[in-house]
């Protein structure tokens, strides 16, 4: 038993070594302190969790909807901005002035298209809006805590 | 009376088959060739393995990188040492760590029910979803490494230690 415990314990070792200066070494390594939330986003944008979202929320930080229209008007969080898809250019003429440019945004979109948040945050960076950010969790998130959310056109 | 002894007669049958080194030297190639062939992809791609790794919702943010990157190189050197008769037990003992590793996840993932692709082969989340079979095979190759370690030698080891019984 202890002979088995030994020969594991070389095992870990030989095996993260090599782990180690492999990853260091190719070009596909990653940075060890890479945080993985933002691969799945594929952009380096500031991500938020649910309840540092709803703090932000509280004090007044502007939602901003990256979803389709349709998917919008069934339900999103009480008081957000839509800016869709489909209608960016014309939803953005419409609702820049409500978007801040120094303060919070929290840009969201369902949970499986944090891309998509991510890339509507990032052109929302580039518009002049230096605050946005993405909630990570996504709309179902914020929907299963029950936080406030509406539904409609607007 | 006579089923305990029918039993004890299986189990001593069973015992003597996986006390057979051409066995035991088949179930090392069995689980180490499993362990190589799954490091491989993740290794080519450890950012869509991080994913997938994020996707189980079962470590903290900080180590999931860490993790994603490591894992596959022990999974390469545990089943490359394995196939070869290497520190044969310490690697089927990695190994089966592994393992119980791998069940615990897989487990809480399908309870949370929580539907992502395995990341057992494929590191991309495109592969092969979670479901009751994987963890079937998880626990069949559980029982193939706690029989390597068991066993007490196996045909063509390159190192085999003199004084193992």
């Amino acid at each position: 038993m202890r002979r088995t415990v030994v020969e594991a314990s070389i095992v870990l070792v030989i095996s993260l070594a090599t782990g180690l200066v492999a990853n260091s070494r190719r070009a596909s390594g990653l940075p060890l302190d890479t945080d993985p939330r933002h691969l799945v986003m594929g952009t380096d944008v500031e991500l938020v969790g649910i309840a540092e979202a709803r703090r932000a929320y509280d004090e007044g930080a502007v939602m901003v909807d990256a979803r389709a229209n349709a998917v919008f008007a069934r339900g999103h969080i009480d008081g957000a901005v839509p800016l869709s898809p489909e209608n960016l250019d014309a939803d953005y003429r419409e609702w820049w002035e409500f978007i801040p440019t120094e303060g919070p945004v929290i840009v969201y979109a369902s949970s499986a298209e944090g891309p998509i948040a991510a890339a509507r945050a990032r052109w929302l960076i580039q518009m002049g809006h230096k605050g946005a950010v993405v909630l990570f969790d996504g709309y179902e998130a914020w929907e299963a805590a029950d936080l406030p959310t509406a539904a409609g056109e607007e | 009376m006579t089923g305990v002894v029918i039993g004890r007669r299986r189990a001593s049958g069973l015992s003597r088959v996986l006390r057979n080194p051409h066995v035991g030297l088949l179930l090392r190639c069995l689980v180490g060739g499993v362990f190589v062939y799954a490091s491989l992809d993740k290794i080519q791609h450890p950012d869509a393995f991080a994913q997938v790794v994020l996707g189980y919702r079962m470590l903290p943010t900080l180590l999931v990188v860490p993790f994603s990157v490591l894992l596959p190189y022990l999974e390469l050197v545990a089943g490359g040492f394995l196939i070869l008769g290497v520190l044969r037990r310490g690697s089927a003992a990695v190994i089966t760590a592994l393992l119980t590793v791998f069940l615990v996840a897989i487990t809480q993932a399908i309870a949370r029910d929580i539907d992502i692709a395995c990341g057992c082969f494929k590191a991309s989340a495109g592969g092969e979803r979670l479901a009751w079979e994987t963890l079937v095979r998880d626990i069949a190759l559980i029982a193939a490494a706690v029989a390597v370690i068991r066993t007490p030698r196996t045909a063509l080891e390159l190192a085999r230690r003199s004084r193992y019984p």
